[in-house]
């Protein structure tokens, strides 16, 4: 028998040995990651085309807190555009009102939401611009939607947040690439110096042509950028130079900007408020313009027995043009370009309406077109008092929707409906407001315009604009309530 | 060190050598019970210093054959009884050594784990660790799966399944939980073999349900010999990284061979029963609770097991194939298995021995269906939600949807022993090298039948989701151990290494919009959905070293050491080191302790594991493919920290086990410490880069508590002998968050999450706002509650307009229990066998999201109870009704008037009541989960008694039959209103939810016969 401590010795002499032996050489030896990649094998040129489609990717899909067509949709919600609950209901998603715990999560992902686009788009050009890039083709389409998209979400953060409830601290905050780096943080910025940022990459995306043809660009990027830089001149109350870039940007007839949809990736507002599941129902007044002038859109209806209440001219089931089965319902209707299309259900205590203006699957959703350009200039004229031109600009609108010209008169003398959506401002500016209600629905603009025109439909206890996330105050020590 | 192990489930692998050619004599004699005078069959007997030795047969005698002459000592033993030993002498002639055992109510004889490559009797181990008999339990009763023998029986272990469904993932809480960070799941082995247990399903991630399927559903529990339970740190850092939420080592039955004779041995078992609804459910359940008590249906059980065992002097075989059937309490919901196991030893001489253990299974399962938590049962618990719109009448609705999941598993190993050294200096050196397989397919079929029928609110355009899973773990375990003595002291080394190489491969895809109901497969979908494909591989090793003294036999200490690696990706740390440090003392060995006290041990052990951070948490970002109406495109989908290191989990235990005449107990204290607790940490939205949380080493979490066992015997010899057996566990476990390192507290849960990891909170806290009441308008505030005719509308002065949100968010309570335990007892007299097992839970909460569903509907409610779908105002009305009628919420046929006066007491307490009744308010659907429970109850008779008198059924032996039955009896809390508080639907997941109840399946009532024999 040995001595204890001889064998002790030895076992431990041995143990050591193993441990110092290397494992290490065999637990690294496993298959690479083939889902994923890291970062830093990402920075050459021909991964740009790759990181641009992950850009509009992120930016064109929409499902649940991802996505621009998302947060179309959530603004539409939040602002006067849509009811909540009219139709469907889902108990954990009670209020999408304004009275809003700050922790809810719905905000603080909708948060998320714009800064994560944005973040893809700026990662690019900051890619981008660290790199000699040889194919100038992808260079320009890199360049140009980086800036559009980068731009395009800063002026949505300055549209539709703010830091405090009373409405006075429109704006958001915005923490750079470069500060990530530096382990900092952004800092809150007003609605006019994050629009400034905007127009600071809308101008830059003037300098180059994506020259592609991916759907909703369709041969008009510059006019785009333009209608672009006109929306936030408009929002900041710069009119003069809102009617300059709107003078360039889209033309009558030309292209929407739009976020392309198809059969795989759907139309966020057909699914999420539009026949096929109606979370947010349209406010009914958009029926009742409807029922006020026949032309403005046709109310399909979906209800199974005749009911007084409907508004639908073609009664139940729309005796087979209107069924409601069909999804080319609306073809063949007798005004084609008509402005809002309606679609008539049981609501919970009233009859519902849902927006058709997205009425299929795959239907593209327009961000900014040519119609809004010509109520910019409208507006811009009847706060000079130019009431003719601005009725020239309206009409080109309405016509083009089959609608009726107005005459001088009928804008001065412009008397708004209990439920129109100009509120009680009568006249050319009551008008124009309608209008704008009309045309512009569910492109993101209304809760602007009703901060612009004093039109907020809630209490005084309620927040004007989405609150920035307690997610981002208490940890961001750059930012406080004040 | 050489410890003089006597018992005699390991003694049978050790029974056999050649024989001895000058071996003549034999040894007989009978060995019963000495609290009855009834025989133990099976009983172990050995000659000691030799490998001769048997088993007695059904009256207790043994016979061993040809041992040659000279002088021995012979001991008997038998599972739950003490051993004892006589001293025979052979020369020339047979000699008779007869055995009477006494009761061991502690089992301290019994070998249990301790380590990855230690072993020691109960009766000295430095650790707690407790031993479940599965093979005793699965004679006396049907075990669909493993977690249903485990259930209520490990004091300091909170069992949770997320469904009553068979082969539902379960979830064990070992005494306070460990960290943060990973799933909060034990390690399994089984005989030796690591097993992969995540959670998988199957599916697309936007409809993937929680729920997925054990991979130890695939284990036949009438296989299991026993289970070894470590619960904490302590006891399991020799397991390394992962042992943080204890271990759980699973041995199944080998064959018995014998030293001469034939000792082979066949069984079957045939079990025919059902499961059902465990009890009616009422309107406190659900509104639809008649819909819901018509959904549930009888399902069939059939099982038939056989297996063989045996052996020859070098050789022993275990051979079983079984055949469950088991349909659930729901309509088309099954599972069909096939297991085959063979279990083979072959020691060729006294230096080495081979042991091989294969086991395949095969299943076939339909599942419940997907949405909504168990699929079609979570819709029909909505049956009252005109929403939904469906006719749970039409039998169409519960076949549109199928699920099915096949699934092959196999587990196999082989541990090869050598002992080179018969004697001199290097006798005591051993080897031991094991390496096993566990490789599973699971292939997951989801279809939705094309249909225009209103049957979910909505035509249905048809789906199909194909997904395929394959997991591979393969362990290769060594360690070399020398055993030595000097003087009284005896002392035992060892090193060896564990190591664990898992894969995991998978595909899926989906497409939607069928172009005929006629074809089903996924070609005939005309839109491509997601499709995917996933692989993964880990690799981690541990090399330790053990050394044991023991002074006398009765002073015990060891130290342990194990170094840790793992497969970190980009960078990171790569390994870390755990010590452990344990003691005890037979107290009762030193002749201080009062002669009622038989046995007394003490002891302390101080042990730590971790946790890994995951595979890629050290990189500092990663990018998916991600395709889109663009095309494929690089997403930011992952944010890591090059920082990372594992989470430290430190534990310190101290507990005894005493004995005093007919009883025993087995305490023990710990406390638990989690260092640098991973916590996910989310950047500022304000970056852009939230599409993960990055992993930080900032948590820590305190945990303490005590777990007892109180064991108690009675008998006689009246009544041709009698004896009760009865068991009494309890526990209480506590723990605190005592650091987040500055981050925001981690909520998990659907909705906005009930649940958190938070600072000064113990773990899976319900930390939420609460409703204090209504809120009374002034003549200017308008209506916030949209379902009110008013909405939006300023309200007059004095009526309701809102609820009252806290101030700041509230505890409610801990979704894990603080105290559980179980009661069990099994009385043995005139051939039967009774036994029963009760266990409770108490002082944890649970979110009951059904009753939130309950309320809410009942302001669309238009059905009634159900039972017409024409009926437009029914008898299922409850207060919610009443109290929206009162303030003129509509009607909702409740029958009240609506109250005018807004200053009136009335209108007041109404308006209070309604807004605490509020669903949107989580805290209002938080409620205490406590249970007691009758688990299990079972009767058997051996009829045996009167067959091996009859000469055609001589042969047969243990011919019992029996009755069996689980989930019989339930009395929950008052206040709770769901079906079952022990199932959980986030049950599995090891964030912070663990406490939900969303459409998910109760446990079903089960109730068995069985009849079983052996030749």
């Amino acid at each position: 028998m040995r001595n204890i401590t001889t064998v002790f010795s030895t076992s431990i002499f041995i143990t050591a040995i193993l441990l110092f032996t290397s494992c290490e050489d065999w637990v690294s030896d496993v298959d690479p990651l083939s889902d994923q990649v890291e970062d830093g094998d990402l920075t050459s040129e021909e991964y740009l085309d790759f990181l641009l489609k992950g850009v509009l990717g992120n930016m064109g899909s929409g499902s649940e807190f991802t996505g621009l067509p998302h947060i179309i949709w959530r603004v539409a919600g939040f602002s006067d555009e849509f009811i909540h609950g009219e139709v469907d209901f889902a108990p954990d998603h009670s209020n999408f009102v304004q009275d809003i715990p700050m922790d809810l999560n719905f905000v603080a992902n909708d948060w998320d939401n714009y800064h994560q686009i944005r973040f893809h788009a700026d990662d690019l050009l900051n890619r981008a611009s660290g790199m000699t890039i040889s194919n100038d083709a992808l260079k320009q389409r890199v360049h140009w939607w980086g800036n559009v998209v980068g731009g395009l979400m800063r002026m949505y953060l300055a549209d539709h947040w703010g830091l405090s409830q009373d409405g006075q601290n429109p704006g958001a905050v915005i923490t750079t690439i470069d500060q990530i780096d530096n382990g900092q943080t952004g800092s809150f910025q007003t609605s006019a110096e994050i629009r400034a940022l905007a127009r600071e990459m809308f101008t830059a995306a003037l300098s180059y042509d994506p020259g592609d043809t991916y759907a909703g660009v369709n041969g008009n990027a510059t006019e785009i950028v333009w209608s672009l830089i006109a929306r936030t001149y408009l929002f900041d109350g710069n009119y003069s130079q809102a009617k300059s870039a709107a003078e360039k940007g889209l033309q009558q007839g030309h292209d929407p900007f739009q976020l392309a949809h198809s059969q795989a990736f759907t139309n966020y507002m057909w699914y999420e408020a539009g026949r096929n599941n109606v979370l947010f129902s349209a406010n009914t007044r958009f029926a009742d313009y409807v029922v006020a002038d026949r032309l403005e859109g046709e109310i399909i209806s979906n209800l199974t027995e005749a009911n007084s209440e409907s508004k639908s001219l073609r009664g139940p089931e729309g005796d087979g043009l209107g069924h409601k089965s069909q999804e080319n319902v609306r073809d063949g209707l007798d005004n084609p370009n008509e402005r809002l299309p309606l679609w008539e259900l049981e609501g919970d205590a009233n009859l519902a309406y849902c927006q058709d203006v997205y009425d299929g699957r795959s239907d593209h959703l327009d961000l900014i077109d040519w119609r809004e350009m010509e109520l910019i200039l409208a507006e811009v004229a009847i706060r000079d008092g130019n009431n003719a031109t601005g009725l020239t600009h309206i009409n080109n609108v309405r016509t083009s929707h089959g609608l009726t010209a107005l005459t001088v008169d009928q804008l001065t003398g412009f008397t708004p409906s209990a439920t129109s959506g100009a509120g009680t401002t009568t006249g050319a500016l009551g008008l124009l407001i309608e209008e704008r209600d009309k045309t512009l629905w569910m492109k993101g603009v209304r809760l602007v315009d009703q901060k612009r025109f004093d039109l907020w439909h809630l209490g005084s206890n309620t927040w004007p604009y989405i609150p920035i996330p307690d997610s981002e105050i208490l940890n961001n020590p750059n930012v406080s309530r004040p | 060190m050489k410890m003089k192990v006597k018992s005699f489930s390991l003694c049978f692998f050790f029974l056999f050598s050649v024989n001895n050619l000058f071996a003549q004599s034999k040894i007989s004699g009978t060995v019963i019970d000495g609290l009855t005078n009834n025989p133990l069959p099976g009983a172990n007997v050995f000659v000691e210093g030799t490998n001769y030795g048997t088993a007695a047969d059904a009256d207790g005698n043994y016979v061993i054959s040809k041992v040659p002459d000279g002088s021995y000592t012979v001991t008997a033993g038998y599972i739950g009884y003490k051993s004892s030993s006589s001293d025979v002498s052979i020369s020339g002639g047979d000699s008779n050594a007869d055995f009477t055992l006494d009761v061991d109510p502690l089992r301290s004889e019994e070998v249990v784990v301790t380590g990855a490559a230690s072993r020691t009797t109960k009766a000295t181990s430095e650790i707690a660790v407790q031993r479940i008999s599965a093979a005793e339990l699965t004679e006396k009763n049907n075990y669909s799966s493993v977690d249903n023998i485990l259930a209520g029986r490990v004091a300091g272990v909170s069992l949770t399944k997320a469904s009553g469904n068979a082969g539902s993932q379960f979830r064990m809480q070992m005494r306070s939980g460990g960290g943060l960070n990973g799933d909060g799941q034990p390690v399994f082995f089984i005989d030796g073999v690591k097993i992969e247990n995540s959670n998988w399903r199957g599916g697309i991630a936007s409809d993937a349900p929680d729920i997925g399927i054990t991979a130890l559903a695939s284990l036949n529990p009438e296989d299991i010999e026993n289970i070894e339970v470590i619960k904490g740190p302590a006891g399991a850092s020799s397991y390394g990284t992962g042992g943080s939420n204890g271990v759980v080592v699973i041995t199944t039955k080998r064959g018995k061979g014998a030293s001469s004779g034939n000792n082979w041995r066949m069984n079957y078992k045939g079990t025919f029963g059902y499961n059902d609804q465990d009890r009616e459910y009422g309107e406190q359940e659900f509104r639809s609770y008649k819909w819901v008590n018509d959904y549930f249906q009888p399902g069939q059980i059939s099982k038939h097991s056989v297996s063989v065992s045996g052996g020859t002097e070098t050789t022993n075989l275990y051979f079983s194939l079984d055949r469950p059937y088991e349909e659930m309490h729901t309509p088309n919901n099954w599972i069909d298995q096939q297991n085959m196991r063979a279990n083979l030893d072959f020691r060729p001489n006294d230096k080495i021995s081979i042991m091989a253990s294969t086991a395949y299974n095969t299943a076939e399962m339909q599942l419940p269906g997907r949405y909504r938590a168990d699929g079609v049962f979570g819709i029909v618990t909505y049956a009252a939600n005109p929403w939904v719109m469906m006719d749970p009448t039409n039998e169409r609705y519960f076949d549109y949807q199928t699920e099915f999941s096949y699934i092959n598993s196999f587990v196999g190993s082989v541990t090869s022993e050598l002992t080179p050294f018969a004697s001199g200096p290097l006798a005591g050196l051993s080897a031991r090298l094991t390496y096993g397989l566990n490789d599973r397919d699971n292939r997951n079929i989801y279809t939705a039948q094309v249909t225009n029928e209103d049957l979910t609110g909505e035509a249905d355009e048809g789906e199909k989701i194909l997904s395929q899973r394959n997991s591979q773990v393969s362990t290769m375990n060594w360690d070399v151990k020398y055993d030595y003595s000097l003087g009284g002291v005896s002392a035992s080394s060892v090193v060896g290494s564990q190591s664990f190489d898992e894969r995991s491969r998978g595909f899926g895809a989906q497409r939607s919009q069928f172009v005929t109901d006629q074809i089903t497969t996924i070609s005939a979908g005309a839109v491509d959905g997601e499709t995917y494909d996933f692989m993964s591989h880990f690799r981690s090793a541990g090399l330790f070293t053990e050394h044991s003294v023991s002074l006398n036999e009765t002073f015990f200490g060891s130290f342990m050491l194990r170094k840790d690696y793992a497969s970190v990706l980009g960078g990171g740390e790569t390994d870390i080191t755990y010590p452990r440090f344990s003691a005890a003392a037979r107290l009762d060995r030193l002749g201080i302790i009062p002669a009622p006290i038989s046995f007394l041990k003490v002891r302390a052990a101080y042990g730590e594991t971790g946790i890994l951070p995951g595979r890629t948490d050290a990189i500092p970002t990663l990018w998916s493919a991600v395709n889109s109406q663009y095309g494929v495109g690089a997403r930011l989908t992952d944010i890591g920290n090059p920082e990372i290191k594992p989470e430290r989990i430190s534990e310190f235990e101290i507990g005894f086990e005493t004995e005093v005449a007919n009883f025993a107990w087995d305490f023990t204290y710990y406390t638990q410490n989690a260092e640098e607790s991973i916590v996910d940490r989310m950047s500022v939205g304000s970056s852009g880069m939230t599409q993960s949380p990055g992993k930080f080493n900032v948590g820590k979490i305190e945990g303490s508590g005590w777990e007892s066992q109180l064991f108690a015997y009675f008998g006689g010899k009246e009544f041709g002998g009698w004896k009760l057996d009865l068991t009494l566990t309890n526990s209480y476990t506590e723990n605190n968050v005592a650091s987040m390192g500055g981050a925001d507290p981690i909520y998990g849960g659907p909705g906005g999450g009930k649940q958190a990891f938070a600072e000064g909170y113990a773990k899976h806290s319900f930390i939420n706002d609460i409703n204090v009441g209504a809120k009374f308008s002034d003549g200017t505030n308008t209506m916030e509650n949209d379902l009110h005719p008013l909405y939006g509308e300023v309200m007059p002065a004095g009526a309701y307009y809102g609820d009252q949100t806290s101030d700041g968010k509230v505890f409610l309570g801990i979704g894990t229990p603080d105290k559980t335990g179980s009661f069990g007892f099994n009385l043995n007299m005139l051939g039967f066998d009774f036994s029963g097992l009760f266990n409770w839970k108490s002082g944890h909460v649970l979110y009951n999201e059904a009753r939130v569903d309950m309320i809410w509907w009942a302001l669309d409610m238009q059905d009634g109870d159900g039972s017409d779908p024409n009926d437009v105002c029914g008898t299922n009305v409850i207060r919610y009704d009443e109290l929206a009628e009162m303030l003129g919420f509509g009607n909702h046929c409740a029958g009240k008037q609506e109250i005018t006066d807004y200053s009136s007491q009335a209108y007041i307490d109404a308006a209070n009541e309604y807004s605490r009744t509020n669903p949107f308010f989580d805290a209002n659907s938080i409620q205490p989960g406590d249970f007691i429970k009758l688990r299990e109850l079972s009767l058997s008779y051996d009829v045996s008694r009167f067959t091996k008198s009859l000469p055609v059924l001589s042969d047969l032996d243990g011919l019992t039959v029996g009755v069996s039955g689980t989930n019989l009896w339930a009395k929950y809390h008052e206040d709770f209103t769901g079906v079952d508080p022990e199932i959980n639907s986030m049950g599995y997941h090891g964030g912070p939810q663990n406490m939900m109840q969303a459409g998910t399946l109760p446990t079903p009532k089960s109730v068995n016969m069985f009849f079983k024999f052996s030749i």
